[in-house]
C-alpha cells in the first residue's frame, strides 16, 4: 500500500533506525513499509500515526472507493 | 545510523552466493569422504541440508559476534544496526547451526541397524540434545522478532507446507499406485527442512528482504 511514512519521517530529521527505536520494530520493517513491500498491521499503523500526529489515513494511502449503492 | 537505503547490491548478492556455494562443496565433498557416504544415497542428501544449515549459521554467527565484518557480509544497513540485531541473529545462528547438527548426526548413521562414525546410542541421545536446544532457541527467537519477521515465517511456514503436500504428497500417491519406491526416511525429513528453507528465501527475496542494500 502506497504510503508517506519516508516523507513524515524525514520531516522529522530521524533515520529508519530512529524510528524503528522509536515504534518498537526493526529497521528492515520500517524499510520494508517505506518501500511497500510490507503492510504493517494495525496496532503498528496506529502507533506510526500517533508518532506523527497524523490520521492513519495521511500516512496510508487507498485508492479504493465503495461502489454507488444503487 | 544515518543512511536511507536507495537501490539493492546484487554484486554482494552474487558474492556471498558464490563463496557460500563454493564453500558448501566443498565441505560437503570433504564429509562424504571421510565417512565414506555413498553417493547418491539418502545419507549424503541429508548431510548436505545439515551442511547448508550450519554453514548459514556459521556464518550469520560470526557475523553477529565480529560486528564490523558481519556489517560487510549480512544483510544490514552499518555496523550499529548489526549491533541492534545481535540478539535475534545470534539466536537464529544458533538455531540454524542445531538444525544442520541434527542432520548431520541422522546422516553419520546408516539405515538398517548399523553403527557409522557415531554409534546409533550416541546418535539417539544427540538428536534429543538437538530438538530441546532447538525448541528452547524457537521459543526463546520468538519473543525477540518483530511482525516483519513473524509474518515472514508464517508465509513461508505456509508455502513449504503446500508444496510438501505437493511434492510428498504426490510421491505418498505414486507409490501407493505402484509406480514409484516410497522415499527413505532421510529424504522425507531432509526435504522438508530444504523446503521450508527454500519458502523462507522466496517469501524473503519477494518482499526485497534478501538483496543487499547500498546506502545513500
Amino acid at each position: 500500500m502506497e504510503n508517506r511514512i519516508k516523507s513524515f519521517r524525514e520531516s522529522q530529521g530521524w533515520s529508519q533506525g530512529e524510528l524503528a527505536r522509536r515504534l518498537g520494530v526493526s529497521r528492515q520493517t520500517v524499510n520494508a513499509v517505506e518501500t511497500d513491500k510490507y503492510d504493517p498491521s494495525l496496532p503498528l499503523a496506529l502507533r506510526m500515526a500517533k508518532l506523527f500526529a497524523e490520521p492513519v489515513n495521511r500516512l496510508f494511502l487507498d485508492h479504493w472507493q465503495p461502489e454507488d449503492p444503487q | 545510523m544515518t543512511g536511507t537505503i536507495t537501490q539493492p547490491n546484487w554484486k554482494r548478492l552474487f558474492l556471498q552466493m558464490l563463496v557460500g556455494a563454493v564453500v558448501g562443496a566443498v565441505a560437503t565433498l570433504a564429509l562424504l569422504w571421510v565417512w565414506d557416504v555413498p553417493e547418491p544415497s539418502a545419507r549424503m542428501f541429508a548431510a548436505g541440508t545439515g551442511l547448508i544449515y550450519a554453514l548459514m549459521g556459521l556464518m550469520v554467527g560470526l557475523g553477529a559476534i565480529a560486528t564490523v565484518a558481519g556489517a560487510r557480509i549480512l544483510n544490514v544497513e552499518d555496523v550499529e544496526d548489526l549491533r541492534d540485531q545481535r540478539m535475534i541473529l545470534a539466536l537464529s545462528a544458533a538455531a540454524c547451526v542445531m538444525i544442520g547438527l541434527l542432520f548431520l548426526i541422522l546422516a553419520a548413521v546408516p539405515a538398517g541397524g548399523v553403527d557409522g562414525p557415531v554409534s546409533r546410542e550416541t546418535a539417539v541421545v544427540a538428536v534429543g540434545v538437538c530438538l530441546v536446544a532447538l525448541i528452547v532457541l524457537t521459543y526463546l527467537t520468538n519473543r525477540r522478532v518483530d511482525e516483519l519477521t513473524r509474518h515472514v515465517s508464517m508465509e513461508a511456514s505456509s508455502l513449504a507446507m503446500q508444496a510438501s503436500f505437493v511434492l510428498f504428497g504426490g510421491w505418498a500417491a505414486l507409490t501407493h499406485f505402484g509406480f514409484v519406491q516410497w522415499a527413505e526416511p532421510l529424504v522425507v525429513v531432509a526435504g522438508l527442512a530444504l523446503l521450508q528453507l527454500v519458502a523462507i528465501f522466496w517469501v524473503s527475496g519477494k518482499r526485497g528482504l534478501i538483496v543487499p542494500q547500498k546506502t545513500a
